[in-house]
């Protein structure tokens, strides 16, 4: 068994991949929701590049979006990339790509004459969008963006192979210190599970009263 | 300054082409082993025992909320350490990771079809004089399958895109024999960019392929 030392270095490799986790959801919806937004032009460049964007982050896996992340940045612009920034850089634009589709359905199911009416009053565009559309899809994102938050959660779990040291990572640390590899595992396996199982509860409860307001 | 090469990647492309054929091998036979755990999953849960309801309640929403890699991990170094003499090969390993971790998906996709079914429906095809056999090949099946297709297929485009984590334990899949190829040139990063063309390539094609399937099988009731 393991010590309560080690325990707590799960526990602290536990908050980084929390940490990393809501930094990345954090920096990738606001990407997202402008995306979102942009899917909506009629510029064919903007709406197919934005297309095409969405495309790579979600049918690749993540590793593979990391691996490239981790051997391009130091070639193309000749800095060395510390694991933290490397896996904040990929989560970010995973993040952002499923963001982008969270808040593209969110937007589309507004009435479209809410933007009619806006215009018809003489709002802006920047101004409907700001403070007549976006408070209304932020509701209706929520319980998606849950799922989404927890997908990253899991998904961090990646970043251990080029080195961050979150709780994947620690508890390979830890399995070495101890040789008990079962059981190292098994209780990351537990504190994933708790923080997730509780993520998603209160998605479905979130999930109720969004649907219970329309 | 370090110049883009991809012309070095094109003279090891054998290995590629070996590794997406495991890739492939094992994505299939999760898809098969998972489609399958997931129907028992399901029907279990749509059973009336209160004890196999539970289990198996417990058994998806655990390997729903924990990563691929600690499973892979558990199945690979975590079980064989408590067996004495008990070996996994990488692939079999694998396959039982992504096998537990995808059965769990798919019986919630599958309960859905199910749950969607119309009671009405049924009996009015029983009473039409259809056998319980014609309405489970012509009523239940093509409906049930209708309402999971979509669903189903984008868990079958996250098995081959999860199948890159078993690189990790070394089945010399596409990814790990993408990392053998950086190794050897030193040019990972045009390794990994032709690597997400190909594994979105993939995706896309698998996604086509539903969409056609549905289109000329499942296409939408006319009323």
């Amino acid at each position: 068994m393991i010590s309560f030392k080690q325990f707590i270095l799960l526990l602290r490799g536990l908050l980084v991949t929390l940490e990393i986790s809501l930094g990345g959801m954090a920096l990738g919806t606001v990407i997202g929701i402008v995306l979102g937004f942009l899917r909506a032009s009629k510029n064919p460049i903007i709406k197919y590049g934005i297309l095409v964007y969405v495309e790579i982050f979600r049918d690749s896996p993540l590793l593979i979006q990391l691996f490239v992340i981790y051997y391009g940045l130091p070639i193309l612009f000749n800095i060395d990339v510390p694991a933290i920034a490397t896996a904040f850089i990929a989560i970010t634009l995973y993040t952002s790509g499923y963001m982008a589709e969270v808040f593209k359905s969110s937007i589309e199911a507004i009435n479209v004459a809410q933007w009619e009416s806006a215009s018809s009053l003489g709002l802006p565009f920047l101004y409907t969008a700001r403070k007549v559309i976006l408070p209304q899809a932020f509701r209706l994102a929520v319980p998606p963006s849950v799922g989404v938050l927890i997908m990253v959660i899991k998904d961090s779990s990646l970043a251990s192979v080029i080195g961050f040291v979150e709780l994947t990572r620690m508890a390979n640390i830890v399995r070495a210190q101890t040789f008990t590899t079962f059981n190292v595992y098994a209780i990351a396996a537990l504190l994933y599970f708790v923080v997730c199982y509780a993520l998603s509860r209160m998605g479905r409860l979130l999930e109720r009263r969004t649907l219970c307001s329309e | 300054m370090y110049t883009i090469h991809f012309s070095v990647i094109f003279k090891h492309i054998n290995p590629l082409l070996s590794g997406l054929i495991i890739t492939a091998e094992i994505s299939v036979l999760t898809m098969i082993c998972a489609t399958f755990l997931g129907v028992l999953l399901a029907i279990v849960r749509m059973s009336g025992n209160r004890l196999v309801y539970g289990l198996s309640i417990a058994y998806i929403e655990f390997m729903r909320n924990i990563p691929l890699i600690v499973l892979l991990y558990i199945v690979y170094y975590g079980v064989p350490s408590l067996i004495r003499g008990f070996i996994l090969t990488p692939f079999v390993a694998g396959l039982i990771a992504m096998t537990l971790n995808s059965s769990a998906y798919e019986a919630e996709i599958i309960r859905g079809g199910l749950l969607g079914i119309k009671r009405n429906e049924v009996e009015s095809a029983l009473s039409l004089g259809l056998t319980s056999m014609q309405v489970f090949l012509h009523i239940t099946i093509p409906h049930a399958l209708r309402l999971m297709w979509d669903a189903l297929g984008n868990q079958f485009i996250g098995i081959i895109l999860g199948s890159s984590v078993v690189s990790i334990i070394t089945l010399n899949e596409l990814t790990y024999e993408a990392l053998g190829i950086g190794s050897s040139t030193s040019r990972h990063f045009e390794v990994f960019i032709l690597l997400l063309g190909i594994y979105v390539l993939l995706s896309v094609v698998l996604s086509s392929i539903f969409r056609y399937v549905k289109l000329v099988f499942l296409p939408p009731r006319k009323l």
